[in-house]
């Protein structure tokens, strides 16, 4: 069993990973897949945050009733509905930034952003 | 009254603005009307709903009938209907203008995305839940991008793409702050984390705002998230600027508000600090003095008048910044009053830009030479946005930050005084450039006009104009509401028990 420092600690290496692509790449393509990286770890770091170790889907069933409520370990649904939606974000995201990608290419005839400075 | 009308606010334009392609087919001018109409709509109802909450005080809607902490609820106070009223005011002019504009082929594209914006800035400011105000802080910056993008230059897809990567970083850091603060409370819910927000260590609080920062500092146009600013102005089209200037940065400093102040924060003697082992009030205070410098410094150099608007916007950011940082009742009610000034004159001066690139086909301040006697209504109104923001007396801007003023020599510490110097020495910077155009604009010169203006454009300008002159003429029109709002903000017991109250947990 891994513990969850270990996805803890994997996130925020993930995300320095990210963000130290976003800082340093000059090549847009490049930028928008370090953005991805950052999702990545966001989204990861969240799904640790919501984890119960041999937790169950908060539903009222009549088995409940024997096991008595309080014996029971109910996961919180939030995290996983923040991360589903996280995830749809980050694919708008993505998609819209690769069409501007795409748009700046054909305007400047470079995907590199400093060759971009200085042309109109 | 059953609040949950108030969702209207928030359903109406996302629901429209879908259906705006199909609108498209018949004409392009008809999604402008629709735009304008949903827009002028929003506009009234929530000018209703601040007048039932003026008299019956705060409420809130509960969605779906679960009760808070649990669901989601609507918090409708002074402030958050002020505000909401603000943005779909700016709206409504803005998609007035828009209609005067001659059409294009992505303008039911464009509809469907001014309606988005709108209609996710007047969510973020009514929202009680830090997970909406996430989903709805993405629609904005999305939407946003699309706008700043939509002129189809190489420039405005430069500008675009830079509010993309600080967007997106800066979402990330929301969602992970969000993260540490479901992990440590348990909840998201805005009400009972400023319930129990100083149960947390103080260490892991400053964390939190600080990675909260990220996320509401691009929205905000504040220091070191701010880098967007320049380039997405100049991309973007003038109207779109007044989107962005008058409608997202209020959003953004909504947020900063409501989140820094009333849920991270505790009430000590007459002022608000925010929790934690950094002193972030002081934070605060110097990124709003480095703004408004950065700003006002960066605005004297340009040519381009967009870009003079744009870095001006930013500085007025700074100053707000500033007065939450201050963080007393009377510091509060200048920043929302100024936040209210801004986004009126700014809307104003963009748009009046925009007229004037259009008439002279240059965005040049040298080129707009003569342009007061060529076109004297327009350098007028030109001339009564630009004394608004400034801060003359008997213009809005004067009252606003007579208010700033004077709650920041409330809290008389030596570091105050010293960031007040700051500011009002950036706002003789301000007055300078601004003093520039319009001398430039009433010199003698020729001048000769490309395009004609359409008259929609003049009644929206005319329009705001009559609301800065009447708000600086007589600024008490709004004192009763400005006292609500900042008691919303400042009474947290009152916003506690006004949401947790309705709960199940009573």
């Amino acid at each position: 069993m891994i513990s969850a420092i270990f996805f803890y600690s994997t996130a925020f290496v993930l995300f320095l990973i990210g963000l130290f692509g976003v800082l340093t790449r000059k090549n847009v393509i490049k930028i928008l897949v370090s953005f991805s990286i950052t999702e990545t770890a966001v989204n990861l770091f969240l799904v640790t945050v919501g984890y119960i170790e041999g937790g169950k889907a908060p539903i009222l069933t009549n088995t409940i009733g024997s096991i008595g409520i309080h014996n029971l370990k109910f996961v919180d649904p939030l995290p996983q509905a923040l991360v589903l939606t996280a995830i749809v974000i980050g694919l708008g995201t993505t998609a819209l930034s690769l069409v501007i990608a795409i748009k700046l290419y054909k305007n400047y005839g470079t995907l590199n952003i400093t060759k971009m400075d200085g042309k109109i | 009254m059953n609040m949950n009308y108030a969702l209207l606010l928030i359903a109406v334009p996302l629901a429209v603005a879908f259906l705006q392609p199909l609108f498209g087919m018949i004409s392009k001018k008809f999604t402008k009307w629709v735009t304008f109409l949903t827009l002028a709509f929003n506009f009234v109802y929530s000018l209703c709903l601040l007048n039932y909450v003026m008299t019956n005080g705060p409420q809130i809607a509960v969605i779906g009938n679960w009760r808070p902490p649990f669901g989601i609820n609507l918090y409708l106070s002074a402030l958050s209907l002020f505000l909401a009223t603000i943005i779909y005011f700016v709206g409504t002019v803005v998609s007035f203008y828009f209609i005067g504009i001659k059409d294009k082929p992505i303008d039911d594209k464009l509809s469907l995305v001014m309606l988005l914006v709108v209609g996710a800035a007047g969510a973020i400011v009514m929202t009680g839940d830090l997970f909406n105000m996430f989903v709805f802080i993405e629609i904005l910056s999305i939407g946003t991008a699309i706008l700043i993008a939509s002129r189809d230059k190489g420039l405005s897809y430069k500008g675009a793409l830079k509010y993309m990567i600080f967007g997106s970083i800066g979402s990330s850091m929301l969602l992970f702050a969000i993260g540490f603060t479901y992990g440590t409370l348990g909840t998201l819910n805005l009400a009972e984390i400023a319930l129990r927000f100083h149960e947390i260590n103080p260490t892991l609080a400053s964390f939190i705002v600080l990675m909260f920062t990220g996320g509401v500092f691009v929205e905000a146009e504040l220091f070191p998230f701010n880098m967007w600013v320049p380039d997405s102005y100049e991309g973007a089209s003038p109207h779109i600027n007044a989107i962005l200037s008058g409608i997202v940065s209020t959003a953004g400093i909504y947020a900063i508000m409501r989140v820094f102040m009333t849920v991270f924060g505790i009430n000590i003697g007459d002022r608000i600090v925010i929790y934690g082992k950094l002193n972030f009030n002081a934070i605060l205070i110097t990124i709003g003095v480095i703004t408004t410098a950065i700003g006002e410094l960066s605005a004297l150099t340009q040519k381009n008048i967009k870009k003079i608007l744009a870095f001006s916007s930013m500085a007025q950011m700074g100053v707000i910044a500033f007065a939450i940082g201050i963080g007393n009742q009377i510091a509060l009610t200048g920043g929302i009053f100024h936040l209210f000034n801004h986004a009126i004159s700014k809307a104003l001066l963009f748009l009046v830009a925009a007229m004037i690139i259009r008439n002279i086909g240059s965005a040049d301040i040298d080129d707009m030479e003569g342009f007061g006697r060529h076109n004297k209504f327009l350098a007028i109104i030109f001339a009564i946005g630009a004394f608004g923001i400034i801060g003359i007396p008997f213009f809005n801007g004067f009252w606003s930050k007579m208010y700033i003023i004077d709650g920041a020599v409330m809290r008389s510490t030596p570091w105050t005084y010293f960031a007040l110097s700051f500011i009002l020495g950036a706002a003789l910077i301000e007055a300078f450039y601004y003093f520039r155009i319009i001398y430039k604009m009433f010199n003698d010169k020729k001048i000769t006009a490309k395009n004609r203006i359409h008259p929609f454009a003049y009644i929206s300008v005319a329009l705001l104009a009559i609301v800065v002159l009447t708000v600086g003429i007589y600024p008490s029109l709004f004192s009763n509401i400005l006292n609500h709002a900042s008691a919303g903000i400042f009474d947290r017991v009152q916003y506690i028990t006004t949401v947790l109250g309705m709960g199940v947990l009573r």
